[in-house]
């Protein structure tokens, strides 16, 4: 078996250097066509090949870039695939490495593919740099970031914050998860995320306020998640004195099941379980 | 069927078997396949020598019009795949009827996204079961599984979940073969407790309930990764208790039950729990809301 390709830690620079070079060349190959298309009009140089050659190379340079780009973007797809599948952490850096190695013309490979580095530093618990390469990504947004991309990256972004108990990051990224229009799973994750952040800050009266469309919406998460919610309002309601309600959400963190740590990025692990990804 | 969801009815299996023939996937154009007839138009123009200057048009409007079919589809594709996610909230939020309407009125135009498709299809069986239409989800069921790799988690959810029809509707033979085939394979945590409360099905429908209250011991553990929907394997045992005069662990596992699930959920999906009606339920989160919300007010200033 192959030795397995380890991705050096995340470089910003590296990354605002990929994505100037994916640009330019994709400008390039516009402006060369179109200066070709001119010349042709041109009355010295209509009998000249100069044009046509001009055209011919960037309509080739643009279908070679494309080849590559359609070799990134398998790439992409194979480690969407092998992340939802669970596939080990090294396999899926292996893949990562190829991925980020490679040219592409689109913007959209590009960040797609460092999303993908993203979610595997999540995974591997290396908050510090995953949080980095969503800051990263979120200050892309301006460049045609899908909206549910700008989501996904808050959401980790959010988590690794709060494994790094930076509080302030997760207020701040919570704050622009407010302004995103939300899908139900996004909106169990910001729940979740919710949850964990009061509780960390110690809110205890706003972790109890409309309880029965919190635990309403709690009990639609996995059972590990469901269990940690639990558990974090029946804390909150015994400091609060709320006894009665804190044995009732207790009993129940202890049916749905504890997860093996509280510390446990549970929040990506909320995904619709009626999707058939087969 | 009438448009509205309070008069929707849930398809016979004729209708559904009929339903899903009419909208099963069929392949599509590849845009790579247009891209390639385009390249041999423009070669054939080429070594023609464009004996006429329109001519040499062509292959630029062919260009053209392919982006514009590319841009059209994509935006058509993203449209569908919203309403693919409607139709998957309503089922997950348990609006099991008007997530039946919206994803028997989705599938004809998913047939040329097959992954979509039979997410609706897998959708479909979820809500008709919910709807306690089993013989149809069973119908869906059986058109899934040949699409799903049989070692796929999909694939045994679905298993499970035609396990579970299948019991329903009361072909105890088939049922049987379905449980020693599951039991056969490496099962994920929640194929593995959807198994358990088939499993448990099983024994009551057919009035083993000692083997039921053997099997109690792992029962939490084992019915967890449903999350509240534990509470019906957990009410099922309760029944395997009354039945056997066993009133204290009835009252326990029907009190573990209704700690997660409203009673009137557990008699409508399970009307062999009907002896559990004079036991004691567990309180709701309401009856504990007017203190809190007061103090929290309160709090709030």
């Amino acid at each position: 078996m192959a030795e397995s390709i380890r991705t050096p830690r995340f470089d910003l620079g590296r990354f605002r250097r990929q994505l100037a070079l994916t640009d330019i060349a994709r400008r390039y190959l516009l402006v060369l066509f179109i200066t070709g298309y001119f010349l042709t009009l041109m009355p010295g140089l209509a009998e000249s090949s100069l044009p046509n050659l001009i055209i011919i190379g960037s309509i080739f340079g643009w279908l070679a870039g494309m080849w590559v780009s359609a070799r990134t973007a398998h790439y992409v797809q194979r480690l969407t695939q092998m992340t939802a599948a669970g596939a080990s952490l090294d396999e899926t850096e292996s893949v990562l490495g190829e991925a980020l190695g490679r040219f592409t013309l689109y913007r959209t490979g590009r960040i797609l593919a460092y999303h993908q580095f993203a979610i595997l530093r999540h995974r591997q618990g290396r908050f510090d740099e995953s949080s980095a390469i969503c800051s990263a990504l979120l200050a892309e947004s301006d460049a045609g970031l899908a909206q549910s991309l700008r989501t996904t990256l808050w959401i980790m972004y959010a988590e690794d914050r709060l494994q790094l108990r930076d509080l302030t990051g997760v207020h701040w990224a919570i704050s622009q998860l407010y302004t995103c229009q939300l899908s139900l799973v996004e909106t169990l994750q910001l729940q979740l995320l919710q949850v964990r952040y009061e509780s960390a800050c110690g809110y205890d009266d706003r972790l109890l306020w409309n309880l029965p469309r919190r635990v309403e919406l709690i009990e639609l998460m996995p059972h590990g998640a469901a269990a940690l919610c639990h558990h974090l309002l029946a804390d909150a309601a015994a400091r609060m004195g709320h006894n009665p309600l804190a044995d009732w959400l207790r009993r129940r963190a202890e049916l749905l099941g504890m997860p093996e740590t509280a510390e446990a990025p549970v929040t990506t692990e909320i995904t619709d379980p009626l999707a058939n990804p087969a | 069927m009438s448009d509205s969801s309070a008069s929707f009815q849930p398809p016979s299996p004729q209708q559904l078997q009929a339903h899903l023939q009419r909208c099963a996937p069929r392949r599509t154009v590849q845009p790579r396949q247009v891209l390639l007839a385009i390249c041999v138009i423009t070669l054939v123009i080429w070594m023609l020598g464009s004996a006429h200057p329109l001519l040499s048009l062509v292959p630029w409007v062919m260009l053209m019009g392919l982006l514009i079919y590319l841009s059209v589809r994509a935006r058509r594709q993203q449209a569908l795949m919203r309403q693919v996610r409607v139709v998957s909230e309503l089922a997950m939020t348990r609006r099991s009827r008007d997530a039946l309407r919206a994803a028997w009125k989705l599938l004809p135009d998913l047939s040329g996204l097959p992954q979509a498709h039979g997410q609706v299809v897998t959708i479909l069986a979820s809500v008709l079961a919910q709807l306690r239409a089993h013989e149809s989800s069973l119908v869906a069921c059986d058109y899934l599984l040949p699409h799903i790799p049989p070692n796929h988690p999909a694939s045994y959810m679905v298993r499970a979940q035609r396990l579970l029809d299948l019991l329903h509707i009361d072909r105890l033979a088939d049922a049987d073969d379905a449980i020693r085939d599951l039991r056969s394979a490496d099962l994920d945590p929640l194929s593995g407790a959807m198994l358990r409360t088939a499993e448990l099905y099983q024994q009551i429908i057919t009035h083993h309930d000692e083997d039921a209250a053997l099997g109690s011991d792992d029962a939490i553990a084992a019915l967890q990764p449903l999350g509240i929907d534990a509470g019906y394997g957990y009410a099922l045992l309760a029944t395997a208790f009354i039945r056997l005069d066993n009133a204290p662990d009835a009252g326990a596992w029907w009190r573990r039950a209704t700690l997660l699930l409203p009673s009137a959920s557990i008699f409508e999906a399970l009307p062999e729990t009907q002896p559990l009606t004079a036991l004691p339920a567990s309180p709701t989160v309401d009856q504990f809301l007017r203190p809190t919300e007061s103090t929290t007010e309160a709090s709030h200033g």
